[in-house]
């Protein structure tokens, strides 16, 4: 009896030896000729051109058979990367007028093709803007059809409304006539990306936050700034000493307090990584996570401010105030000190740069005799491209100048001198050609396309 | 003579200290390997002191069988007599890597680094931090124009112009990775593989296979010896 089981034992692990050789087997070859998946697909808000998506697959493939997917309509495209992760990028030099529909092919490394995928995009940002609305103001969204949307309740006066990179929101800072101020975030879900073009759409209202609520008393001022991660950093300054107070909330809506003096309102840079705070000695850049990336502050003495972040590229422009009252506009590469591209007497009143820092606008303010608004294009070494009056426009009091690339055009407020309210401008990037909406407004920025697609079932969303 | 021979291999087999030496010359060839800089040929710096360690764990247990050795009688097998002469070889021969032939066979799926960013100024970016970045950003005119100053070796990949690159390493050369960066030689360049160079030029856009990439232009070439630590992390 002992002599059996002895001897059935070897054959018994034997058999299980064989059989898991046998799974290992059977699962490699089913591996083997698994076909390539999509997994997901994303838009890219750090990019040279227009707009960029950005495609992950299962499996590495093979780029050139991914790049004879089709595009419609059919504009300049390129595709990047490799293995698993490849990027689109749209760089058609005119504007993007309407939804994109992506008919995504290809075979991966080993031959083996992908099942045809449809995605509906739409890079188009909407329109925001803070416009009067009874005895205050409110912010609104412009919908694709033309109607105005509202996105929170009216306030008594909205000082800045500060877009979430990502698009996944839009924050406000409004104040009272006891100076109380309040920060509201707007979620809002985006309907940028789908697989089906009816599932396309306008942004969806999420909750409404009240990241400040005034009730801690009168503050000297609020502060909003955000980055393309979609982090919101709120900075509130008291009349007390010591009653500043800065902190990140992140996508995941968490709180994280920093322990920061400025001197001025600080900036997160576009790709999430760092911020510029404004001291007294001129503008520091600091990393945001110190241990990942060297933890050396980088100083710019002098004094400045900066106008616009040129988002794909790390540049910056930024407005110098020279002690003869002279300003100067410059524009900062990484790792070069500051290139002058504008010297003059002029008000900067608002500045911008395309995605790679090549095209600057400035809108320049001569006072004198004829108050007037001039709108000049430069390139990256300073030469005058273009320059455009604005006429009886001019910028109203706060404005910023805000550039697509998706549609290629500059966004402001401008206001007549006798006018009571400002009106929403748009300008083109390439010509300066100025369209004024009929719709007053105070305050006005782009909400950017954004959000990522993971779900490629056909059914509806 | 072959009856000398197997006299004297079957005699040093039959010495009682043969294990206990063996024992401490392995531990010795971990801790000169330690010693002389050669593990950095090998592995990554975090685990030297392991070895350093393991090497004095080993000398150690020799010195105490040796201790015991005269109380029995063991018969080595031919083994440790093996292992005794590849000892000897290691600490006698230094390694002389060809890093190019390592890499020309191995894939280049560097892990992700969601983490680098804009914020470090180019020129202090290393050579595996730029390919990092460029597969994680690999829109080329986003890097158009940066200044570059990184160092690595003349990798020849079959089919492709000869790269500058380095081999990053999360453990040891099992798992090492190539990261090379394609570099626009200059015309009285003449690079030969396996050569380090360090390089300080700026970062163009090419069109190579119908595709424009990021390739190093160099402004100064310089040929520099290899580095002790070759490996990076």
């Amino acid at each position: 009896m002992t002599t059996q089981a002895s001897s059935a034992r070897p054959r018994l692990l034997l058999g299980c030896l064989a059989a898991l050789a046998g799974l290992a087997v059977v699962q490699q070859q089913i591996l083997l000729r698994r076909p390539p998946r999509l997994q997901s697909v994303a838009i890219q808000p750090l990019r040279s051109g227009a707009a960029a998506l950005d495609v992950v697959f299962s499996r590495p493939m093979d780029r050139a058979t991914v790049a004879a997917s089709s595009l419609d309509p059919d504009l300049p495209h390129r595709w990047f990367g490799r293995q698993g992760r490849l990027r689109l990028l749209v760089n058609s030099g005119r504007p993007i007028a309407g939804p994109l529909r992506l008919d995504l092919l290809g075979r991966d490394l080993r031959r083996l093709p992908l099942r045809s995928q449809e995605v509906w995009w739409n890079p188009r940002p909407h329109l925001l803007a803070v416009v009067p609305s009874g005895n205050g103001e409110r912010l609104k969204l412009r919908l694709r059809d033309g109607r105005w949307q509202a996105l929170a309740p009216v306030q008594q006066r909205i000082l800045q409304i500060e877009p979430l990179g990502n698009g996944a929101g839009v924050a406000l800072v409004s104040d009272d006539s006891e100076a109380r101020q309040r920060v509201l975030l707007r979620h809002l879900d985006q309907h940028a990306l789908s697989v089906r073009e009816q599932g396309l759409g306008d942004p969806v209202l999420g909750s409404l936050e009240e990241l400040e609520s005034g009730a801690s008393g009168s503050l000297l001022f609020a502060h909003l700034s955000s980055n393309q991660l979609g982090e919101l950093l709120v900075q509130l300054g008291g009349f007390e000493p010591d009653s500043d107070r800065v902190w990140i909330q992140s996508r995941s809506q968490e709180q994280r307090p920093l322990n920061l003096e400025a001197s001025g309102p600080l900036r997160l840079l576009p790709d999430g990584n760092g911020l510029v705070l404004p001291s007294y000695d001129g503008l520091e850049l600091l990393p945001l996570k110190p241990s990942l990336d060297g933890g050396a502050r980088q100083s710019l003495p002098g004094s400045r401010e900066v106008k616009a972040f040129c988002s794909g590229s790390g540049r910056a422009l930024l407005v110098r105030h020279w002690p003869d009252y002279r300003r100067s506009l410059e524009l900062v590469i990484p790792a070069r000190p500051p290139q002058q591209v504008w010297l003059g007497e002029a008000g900067v009143m608002a500045a911008a740069c395309d995605n790679g820092g090549e095209r600057l606008w400035l809108v320049l303010r001569e006072a004198g005799l004829r108050t007037e608004d001039v709108l000049l294009q430069l390139n990256s070494k300073g030469q005058e491209i273009l320059r455009r009056a604005l006429g009886p426009w001019r910028l109203s009091s706060g404005a910023e100048l805000d550039y697509d690339p998706v549609s290629d055009q500059l966004l402001t407020v401008v206001q007549k001198p006798a006018a009571d309210h400002g009106r929403i401008a748009l300008i083109s990037g390439s010509s300066l050609s100025l369209e004024v909406l009929e719709q007053p407004a105070v305050l006005a920025r782009w909400l950017p396309a954004g959000g990522a697609l993971t779900d490629f079932s056909d059914r509806p969303r | 003579m072959r009856s000398f021979r197997s006299r004297f291999l079957r005699h040093v087999r039959r010495s009682t200290v043969l294990p206990p030496l063996v024992l401490a010359l392995w531990g010795w060839v971990l801790v000169w390997s330690s010693l002389s800089s050669r593990l950095d040929l090998l592995l990554n710096a975090a685990f030297h002191p392991v070895v350093a360690v393991a090497g004095v764990v080993l000398m150690l247990l020799g010195l105490m069988q040796l201790r015991l050795a005269g109380r029995r009688v063991p018969v080595a097998p031919l083994g440790w007599l093996i292992s005794a002469v590849v000892a000897l070889l290691i600490l006698l021969l230094p390694p002389r890597p060809s890093f190019s032939d390592l890499a020309a066979s191995r894939p280049d799926s560097l892990s992700a680094a969601p983490s680098l960013s804009f914020f470090l100024p180019p020129e202090q970016r290393t050579l595996t931090e730029w390919v990092r970045l460029l597969r994680s950003q690999p829109d080329p005119e986003l890097h158009a124009g940066d200044p570059v100053r990184i160092s690595g070796f003349v990798l020849d990949r079959p089919g492709e112009p000869l790269q500058l690159a380095r081999l990053t390493v999360r453990c040891c050369l099992a798992d090492a990775t190539p990261a090379g960066l394609p570099v626009d030689w200059p015309a009285e360049a003449n690079p030969q593989v396996d050569q380090w160079f360090s390089i300080e030029g700026t970062m163009v856009v090419q069109e190579r296979n119908g595709v424009p990439v990021s390739v190093v232009k160099p402004t100064r070439m310089t040929l520099i010896p290899r580095p002790e630590r070759p490996l990076e992390p």
